[in-house]
């Protein structure tokens, strides 16, 4: 196995890369979610269809994509954690359940904002829209799975199982628009075809999308520092003693 | 920036409604998220340091 892998297989050698890692990857993601909103919402030209409300693509879009891709990381980091029962990969699904699980929803919600005034309706049971809602209730699944089982192993092994097993819905969500006839409409950007979105409209989707993505990075591994610190703390020595305390701290006594 | 351009902007031809929840539902969820995870972090930190000192304490 590569010696990198190995290196950051250990919670105490992930624990660090995690802590140098999240400073850049937040701000790095503020910035960029800052300038795609400006370019989509400010720059970006008003749809010949839709109007206005197309805008709401800015968010629904990379919402949309990063569930799937945070369902995947999850279903990858199962696979890992039930073959070579790596403590880090269970810790990794954890960390990455409830922002999946959010994600789904603000899909959901954005997906119904978006439907008012281009469909007429908010919800309506197309294939697209039934898929993305059992990848949410998939996420809530494992959540809830890991939260019930007293024992954290049987618990990370409960959750990794559900994983794996949704992982048949990512293709139906994402192909739901080419087999079956439904109301939503099929993908504007897809590998191997021009994208059929305008230059301005695509650039703020790209940049919303990287800075969502690296928000979502940065806040996953901030929740697996949390998880890394429980976890020891209940196990063991804690990872390393904090450098601040916000206790307040005894006032040196003088040297009189 | 001129008043009506930007009440234009915020109306979004009739659908400022739709844009705006859509946008701030999203911002909102992940200000709350980053919130609740900042807390969480300081109660694993307290609870460690906790631990520290009845290991020294003992």
């Amino acid at each position: 196995m590569p010696t990198f892998l190995t290196r950051y297989a250990s919670p105490r050698s992930a624990d660090p890369l995690a802590a140098r890692l999240v400073p850049w990857f937040a701000t790095l993601g503020a910035l960029l979610l800052v300038a795609g909103l400006v370019v989509g919402l400010v720059l970006a030209p008003t749809d010949h269809q839709q109007g206005e409300s197309y805008r709401i693509l800015y968010v629904h879009v990379p919402a949309a994509w990063l569930a799937m891709v945070c369902y995947l990381a999850m279903a990858f980091w199962a696979a890992v954690g039930l073959v070579l029962n790596a403590r880090l990969s269970f810790m990794m699904l954890r960390a990455l359940a409830p922002s999946a699980a959010l994600l789904a929803f603000l899909c959901l919600w954005t997906g119904a904002l978006w439907g008012k005034p281009t469909w007429g309706t908010w919800w309506v049971w197309d294939a697209r829209l039934t898929a993305v809602l059992l990848l949410f209730f998939l996420d809530l699944g494992i959540l809830t799975l890991q939260a019930a089982i007293d024992d954290e192993r049987r618990g990370d092994r409960a959750g990794a199982l559900l994983a794996l097993v949704g992982l048949v819905n990512l293709p139906v969500i994402h192909w739901s628009v080419q087999w079956w006839n439904t109301l939503h409409q099929g993908a504007s950007i897809s590998l191997g075809k021009a994208p059929t979105l305008a230059g301005p409209m695509l650039l703020g989707l790209l940049l919303c999308t990287a800075g969502l993505w690296l928000h979502v990075a940065a806040t996953v591994l901030r929740r697996l520092r949390c998880i890394l610190r429980e976890r020891e703390a209940l196990d063991e020595a804690p990872v390393t003693r904090p450098a601040v305390s916000w206790r307040p701290q005894p006032v040196a006594e003088s040297a009189a | 920036m001129n008043l009506e351009f930007l009440s234009d902007w915020l109306a979004m031809g009739g659908h400022g409604r739709y844009v705006w929840g859509a946008v701030l539902a999203v911002l909102l969820a992940l200000g709350i998220e980053s919130a609740l995870l900042t807390r969480r972090r300081r109660r694993a930190l307290r609870d460690a340091v906790d631990a520290l000192d009845a290991e020294a304490g003992a």
